[in-house]
């Protein structure tokens, strides 16, 4: 069990995020709606606005994609990835605690576990991403002012 | 625009923010630590190289000292010779002056 427990401990700690990252951006483009439903559907069953957010997550992850060589910007779009998920948590929780007729289900807290798990995956990938821009941009060797 | 989505607005300007802002103290101090490493180390440098120019100059003198030294055995070895044949001079002399009185 502790062997177990030490093994989780060093994937959080030493091992590489890129290759999950490649592989989510991958699958979170094929699986965007934006590619398999129009904005017509979304309006005609009254939420236009989740084909924008869909369109945001798209571009984001083709900006992922695009940027995998570049620590320091596809950092950038892992923050936006991550926010845009701060920000689908925060309008889904307050509008089940602004809901009045609101009754308990297994299925919010399922919602809201897996959410928080993906909020974990973002945050450490991106505090990784981060760490390695900064060390990078710290070690690098100061330009000379004289040329 | 609903208060859920301004609530959330709000939120990720916030989470962005404290952010960004963290991550510019977190490079602020790492790039300290770095500096006072680099310094440390140009230091440790300094002093070795002090020692190799030290080394360097003690060899030479050790060189010097060494030819020198070899120069005063030659001269002691051949005074050496002088001596003992003045001696044997001297008493070659001593005997003659004996026979003489």
């Amino acid at each position: 069990m502790k062997a177990l427990l030490s093994k989780y401990k060093d994937i959080l700690v030493y091992y590489d995020h890129q290759p999950l990252l490649l592989f989510w951006a991958v699958a979170d483009v094929f699986n965007n709606q934006v590619l398999w439903t129009d904005l017509s559907y979304w309006t005609e069953i009254g939420q236009p606005d989740t084909y924008w957010l869909y369109m945001t997550y798209l571009v984001i992850s083709l900006g992922i994609l695009s940027t995998l060589n570049k620590v320091e910007r596809c950092g950038m779009f892992v923050f936006w990835y991550l926010l845009m998920h701060i920000f689908s948590t925060i309008r889904y929780c307050v509008g089940l605690y602004l809901e009045p007729e609101l009754e308990f289900e297994m299925i919010i807290v399922k919602n809201l576990t897996v959410t928080f798990v993906y909020f974990l995956l973002w945050t450490w990938i991106y505090s990784k991403m981060k760490m390695e821009a900064v060390l990078k941009k710290v070690n690098a060797p100061k330009e000379d002012p004289d040329g | 625009m609903d208060n859920a989505t301004i609530a959330a607005i709000v939120t990720c300007l916030i989470t962005g923010l404290l952010s960004a802002g963290g991550w510019k103290f977190y490079e602020a101090v790492l790039r300290q630590k770095a500096d006072q490493r680099k310094e440390e180390k140009n230091e440790r440098l300094a002093y070795r190289d002090d020692l190799i120019k030290r080394v360097e100059r003690l060899e030479d003198d050790k060189g010097t000292c060494m030819d020198a030294l070899s120069d005063l055995k030659t001269e002691f070895a051949t005074m050496k010779v002088k001596v003992q044949f003045i001696e044997k001079e001297n008493e070659i002399l001593k005997l003659k002056l004996q026979n003489r009185i």
